[in-house]
Formats: structure tokens, sequence, C-alpha cells
């Protein structure tokens, strides 16, 4: 849905973004993540045509940005960093002014802006002038606006910044149903603990370069190694350190009262029948799973080089 | 073509303005009861005051001319300043980058600015027209006059209009934007008795169409030596300006980084800028004889420096240009690139000046007592003082970068400023003609067109002439070699990053 090809920008003397390629398929929410200056805000911008690349090819769903901008940006919904809003309009005419920009059809406007307004809650909202609006209540309306021409293609630039808990998490939730509904989405942000919980894949950039691409859990392990699994168990601890002795993907076990922590190198399938030989084994277990992969070590063992 | 040329997108008139969102939205934003009705009420108040005493005073005329004075400060200030105000504020706060995103064209997105920024003092206008007319009438003006001037009004105010769009898009910062919108519509209006830069305000319709045909201002009342309707003359100027800033800004809508024109459009612009001021020299010449071709020539150096300036790339679009056309496999940068060198435009430029300065002397012939006017020698130091600072510009670019305005400066002061201000000092200690003075002052392409333009037929001013020929020609010329060594040098270095 999105195809990034040899991506290069420049500012006079600075290469902002060098040689970028990047895929992102539907149902995808992709966190591009990176120190300040890396070129993701330069790199979001050129996906929507508002800066000219010194070369490179952009495909949004299907179409050459360079040759069809109208048709191209016509499903992209856009939010930049510190995004504005009109404030001698109502919200109501704010997102009006949208959906006619967006070429929705007259008839449809009041109907495609009240579910808008539902879904960032500002119903209540519709007819405030926005320049009483509040920093978060104006961040969920931008929310809106870019969602207004039901975008296959969205791209955040950091969008959780202003935003309340509330906020945060209304926001989370409408990411979730966006990749639910098979859109591409591309985040860029430096909150890495909240992108870990609905991004499916990310990309580490630094300096204008790419460093490491692909879903969360391969570049995890490509980063860190194996992610570490845990069981916590109620009864049969015995049986338990015995069946993960001898089990041939488990390495590393470390043991800490009922809790046991391991290396596990096999797969889900694997991991899911290490769990019922366990139980079958007479093991009364609590809990069990791999730890959560922590984008924000992953961000330092790269941005520290640590990568192959 | 490239391919990122920027496109502006296309679409009928009705299709960009019927529905237009941008519009709309100042429709809604621009016209709350709340503001508008208090300036209805104090303009309605205005209005009636000065057509009371236009009614009942003999001095009809005077009150004729209060009103279109209230009707300019509503459009031309108020009206300008609000689309500066509104493109800037956008500009700045980032909401074109919205509107740049969204499907809609470049063109239906600065008309929206264009015709909705302004809406409050069109709607202000409005409620003055019946008292306007009413004015007309007392004072003996026919309705036909009255029409033509009042429509002359609303096509002048959408030129001010223009201009504001395209400052408000292309200056920083929209407080610079707002003053220099207000500072062009007063220079304008100064500069009324020159006939290219007069038909660009409401004064030549008017004069014409109220005044009556006066020999002495013959405003709006020539071209090419004909007569011609006050209002068609003005148009003649006001809509290819129009349409050049329209382009421009529709241009500058689309992408930030854009030039306001394609190097072609400055060349074209140049071409309409040259016959105007061709087709108007006869009316300047029924004034004060030499005037017209003053105006032609110092017109087209001011036009050449500025739109030269407007199509030369710095050095980061130079080193673009050449890595892009490098990865799609081309040698060097087509010619008429936004991002190449502006050696085909300043050519253009050159010849054109040339051309039209010759033109001036063949289709107008010298007339008695101002015998001696060097026209063509002016063409020849006008082109060449057009492509020394057009090459100079592209040459400090590259070398200087973001540093070369300063160095640009001083060059221009050295070349240009200081020997007519030396000329100046020897010429007023020696307190009067002077040969030395001349010497110097041909130094200088400024006034080395004065001098080919200057009557007379003396040795000292012949050898003057062609000291001015061969300094402008030699700046000229040393600009076309440091230029080229800075277009390969600036090549060479954008292949190494």
């Amino acid at each position: 849905m999105i195809q990034v090809r040899d991506l290069r920008v420049d500012y006079d003397d600075v290469c902002a973004v060098r040689d970028l390629s990047l895929d992102i398929s539907p149902g995808e929410v992709y966190g591009l993540v990176g120190p300040n200056g890396a070129g993701k805000t330069t790199t979001l911008r050129s996906l929507v045509g508002l800066l000219e690349p010194t070369y490179g090819e952009i495909h949004l769903n299907g179409l050459d940005l360079s040759t069809h901008h109208g048709e191209a940006v016509q499903h992209v919904g856009f939010m930049p960093d510190f995004a504005p809003v009109y404030e001698d309009l109502t919200v109501w005419e704010f997102l009006d002014l949208f959906a006619a920009s967006y070429l929705i059809p007259p008839e449809r406007r009041p109907e495609t802006i009240a579910k808008h307004l539902e879904l960032v809650d500002l119903t209540e909202k519709r007819d405030a002038i926005t320049s009483g609006l509040s920093r978060g209540m104006r961040q969920r309306l931008l929310i809106a606006k870019t969602l207004i021409p039901e975008p296959q293609i969205v791209l955040l630039d950091e969008p959780a910044a202003w935003l309340d808990p509330y906020g945060r998490a209304l926001l989370k939730d409408i990411l979730r149903q966006l990749g639910a509904q098979g859109k591409a989405v591309l985040i860029s942000s430096h909150v890495l603990a909240e992108m870990s919980e609905f991004c499916t894949s990310i990309g580490i950039m630094e300096k204008g370069r790419m460093l490491v691409t692909g879903r969360v859990d391969e570049v995890a392990a490509r980063v860190l190694g194996q992610a570490e699994a845990r069981v916590e168990v109620v009864a049969g601890e015995e049986i338990c350190a015995q069946v993960l002795s001898t089990h041939p993907r488990v390495r590393s076990v470390r043991r800490e009262k009922g809790t046991f922590a391991f290396s596990f190198d096999g797969d889900q399938g694997e991991l899911s029948d290490l769990l019922t030989a366990l139980v079958t084994a007479g093991v009364r277990v609590a809990s069990f799973g791999r730890k959560k992969e922590d984008l924000e070590e992953v961000f330092l063992k790269v941005g520290a080089k640590e990568v192959s | 073509m490239m391919p990122a040329q920027t496109a502006v997108g296309q679409g009928s008139i009705r299709g960009l303005l019927v529905g237009n969102p941008v519009l709309v939205k100042h429709l809604r934003s621009r016209l709350r009861p709340q503001h508008v009705l208090p300036l209805v009420a104090v303009v309605v108040a205005l209005s009636i005051c000065i057509a009371w005493v236009g009614v009942t005073s003999d001095e009809n005329g005077s009150a004729v001319a209060m009103m279109f004075v209230l009707q300019g400060l509503i459009l031309f200030l108020v009206g300008a300043a609000a689309v500066a105000t509104s493109v800037g504020t956008a500009r700045e706060t980032g909401m074109l980058d919205f509107h740049r995103i969204s499907p809609q064209p470049a063109t239906a997105v600065a008309l929206g600015f264009l015709l909705g920024a302004p809406v409050r003092e069109y709607i202000l206008f409005a409620c003055t027209l019946p008292f306007s007319l009413l004015l007309a009438l007392a004072a003996r003006y026919s309705a036909l006059a009255w029409l033509a001037v009042t429509f002359d009004l609303v096509v002048v105010s959408q030129l001010y209009c223009a201009i504001a769009l395209l400052l408000g898009l292309a200056l920083p910062k929209r407080a610079s934007a707002t003053t220099l919108t207000l500072l062009a519509v007063v220079l304008f209006h100064m500069g009324w008795m020159t006939q290219t830069v007069g038909c660009l305000t409401i004064l030549p319709t008017a004069l014409g169409m109220f005044g009556g045909h006066t020999p002495s201002l013959p405003l709006g009342t020539a071209m090419l030596g004909f007569a011609a309707p006050p209002l068609l003359v003005s148009l003649l100027h006001q809509v290819p300006v129009f349409v050049l800033l329209l382009v421009a800004g529709a241009r500058k809508m689309h992408h930030e980084s854009a030039y306001p024109l394609t190097k072609l459009d400055a060349v074209g612009c140049y071409l309409v800028a040259a016959l105007l001021l061709l087709a108007d020299a006869p009316a300047g010449f029924e004034m004060t004889p030499d005037v017209g071709a003053w105006a032609l020539c110092y017109g087209l150096l001011f036009i050449g420096v500025l739109l030269s300036a407007l199509v030369t790339p710095g050095a980061g679009a130079f080193a673009k240009g050449v890595r892009r056309a490098r990865k799609i496999g081309w040698p060097n940068l087509g010619l008429w690139d936004d991002q190449a060198p502006n050696w085909a435009v300043v050519l253009a430029f050159a010849v054109i000046f040339a051309v039209a300065a010759a033109a001036v002397g063949t289709l107008f012939p010298q007339r008695g007592w101002w015998h001696g006017m060097h026209p063509a020698g002016a063409g020849v130091v006008g082109a060449a003082a057009v492509m020394f600072f057009g090459l100079a510009n592209q040459a400090f670019g590259l070398t200087f970068r973001r540093n070369s305005n300063p160095y640009l400066m001083l060059l221009l002061f050295i070349c240009w400023g200081l020997p007519l201000v030396v000329g100046l000092l020897v010429l007023s200690i020696s307190g009067g003609e002077d040969a030395t003075s001349n010497l110097i002052l041909a130094l200088s392409p400024l006034s080395g067109l004065a001098i080919m333009l200057m009557n007379g037929t003396t040795a000292s001013l012949a050898t003057a002439r062609t000291v001015a020929l061969v300094a402008s020609s030699a700046l000229a010329f040393a600009f076309i070699v440091f230029a080229t060594r800075a277009v390969t040098r600036a090549r060479r270095e954008a292949g190494e990053v």
C-alpha cells in the first residue's frame, strides 16, 4: 500500500533522508522511530508530497506520487507534528472544510462529520469555536480531520503529543481499529513504550538512514536475541524444572521462587506445546508467555550501533 | 520534463469557484454578523455624509472623488491586507500544508484565498455603490462611465489582492507580506505618471471617464500611438499582470519550495512587459518627449533584475537537480528546468531588452528638439546590465551559498552604485556638465543608460557613451566566465555529497 524506493531528500548541503526503501502492507501499523533529526518527519512529509525528494519513487495505493499527486493523496490521511486548526471556524465547520476538500459529496458530509466527532468524543463541541478548545481537544479534532476522508493510508507524526491519558487511550483504540480495517498506518513517535502496544512493524532511523526494519518481534529478536519466556508456577516447581531442563528449545533457565525465566528459540506453536507439556506433567501454571518486546531497549541498542 | 516539476492542477472556472471549500471557509469566518454589521454601519454612515455633501453643494466632482477614495481604501488597502494576512497566517501556522495535500487543485485553493479573504470588504464596497451612483448622476456623469470606473475598481482590487496572495505565499512572515502589499499599492499610485505603472491603478479610467480627455494628461488614452478607451487600455495592462500573479500564486500554493515562475513563464512575462512598455512609449512621448524610452529602459532593467532573481536556483536546488538528473541517467539538467542555471533566461532577457530598446527608436522616430538620444546603445547597455546581474546572482549563489546576498550587494554597490555616486559628486563640484563626471557615470549601467538616453551629440557625450558600452559589456563578459566556472564547480561538488 505504501512503497518507497531509494528515497533521498536534501536540504541544501544536508542529506536528511538517504536512499530509504520502505514497504507497508494493508493492515500493518508501522512505527517509525529515531532520535531528533533522524529524518522521520522529512520521510512523512515526502510521502504526502509536501517535500520534493531529490530522487526516489513513492507509490501510494499503487499510484506514483510524482505523476498522480491529486489521486494518490485523495486516500491519505496525514497529521503533522504541531498541527494547526483554523481558529475562526467552529469544530463542525472545520471538519466540513476538509470533508469538502476531500470531495465528499455535500449530502454525505453531515453524517460523516457526526461519525468522526463521535469517534474522537467531540460531539458536544460541534458548534464551539476551535480557538476555545484545549490542546488535547484540538489534537482529537485533528485526528478526526485526518480520518474524515476514510483514508486507506494514515500517516501520523507524533500524534500522542499533547494528548492526555484519555486521549492516548482513545488514540490507541483508533489505531487498533484502523489496523483491523486493513488500513496501512505509518506513525512516528518518541513514546516507544506505547508504540509497542499497537505497532506490528517498526523501522529505526538515524541520520537519514533506515538502520533496521521489519515486524516488531523479528526486529527485537535480531537486535536483542531471542525474547525471554517466563512461567510462574503455583505448585510443581520441581517437575517444572525437570521439564524445562530436558526441553530441546529451552536454554539458560533461571529460577527465582516460583518463577522460571528462560531463553526459548522456538516459534509460538512450540511455546504453546511447552505449556501443554508442563500442564500435562502436573505443573499448576499461574502465568506463562514471552516477555513483551521492549522497543526502548531495541532502539537504544540500534542507536548504539549494535546491529550487525 | 523532470519528474518533480510542479503541476498546478486544472479545472474549469466554474469547477474552481462553485463549492470551493476555501472560499466557503472564508464566507463562514469573515461574514459572521457580529463582525460585519458594525463595519457596515460605519461605511453606510460615511457614505451618507459624502452623498449629502455631494448632493447639497456644488462640489459634486469632489464628492465623487471622495467616494472613490473611500471605496479604494476599503478594497485596495483593507481588502489586499486581508488576503496577505489570511494567506500569511495559513502559511505560518502550517494550515496551507493541509490544503496542499488535499485533492483540491492549487488554483482552486489560490482562488479561494483570493476571492474569499476580502469578502467582507466586498460587502462593505457593495454598501457604498448606491451612494456612489447617486453622486455620479448628481455630478452629471453618465451611468456607463460610473459602471466602467466601478468595474475597474474591482479589477484593480483583485490585482492588488493577487499581489498580496503571492507575497503571503513567498515571504516568511505575514507582517512583511501585508506591509509590502500596502507599499506596492502606494508605489503604483506614486508612479501613475508613467502610463505602464499608471494603468495598474484606477486613475487612468477614473480620470478618462470622469475628467474627460486632457491633452496634458493623456494617461490611458493611447497605445502604440492610437487612441483607445481608458478602460480598455487599463485592462490590457491589468489582466496580464493579474494572470501572471495568479499563475505564480498557484505554483507557490502547490508547493512551498516551488519557484513562483518557470523559466519559460519568466521569459513570457518579460516579453509582455516589453510589449506593454513599447506600446505605452508614445503616450509618454506626448507628455514629455523622451519619457517613454526612459520608462522602457529602466522598466525593463528593473523587471529583468526582479524576474531573473525569481528563477535563479540556489546552490541547494541546483545540487538537487544535478543529483536527480544523474539518478535518471541524464548527463545534465534541461536548459529550462527549474533547477538549471539561469543562462537561457538571462540571454532571452538580454535579447528582448536590446530589441525593445532598438524598436522604440525605430517605431517612434525622434522629434526635433530632443534629437541625439541613442536607444539602440541603451539597448546594449541595458542588455549587458541584465546579463551581468543575472549571471552574478547565479555565480554568487553557487559559490557563497546562503551567504551570497551580502556579497552580491557589495558587488552591485561597487559596479553600479559607486560610479554613480562618485560621478554625481564630481558633477556637483564642477557645477554643471563635465566630461570627467560623464566618463565616471558611464561606468555604471544605471547612469550609463541615462547617458545613452540623454539629448545631445557633443564629443564628450560620445566618449562617455563608448565607455558605457565597453564597461557594461566587459562586466557581462567577466560574469559569463565566472558563472561558467561556478556552475562547473557546483556540478562536481553535487556528485561528491
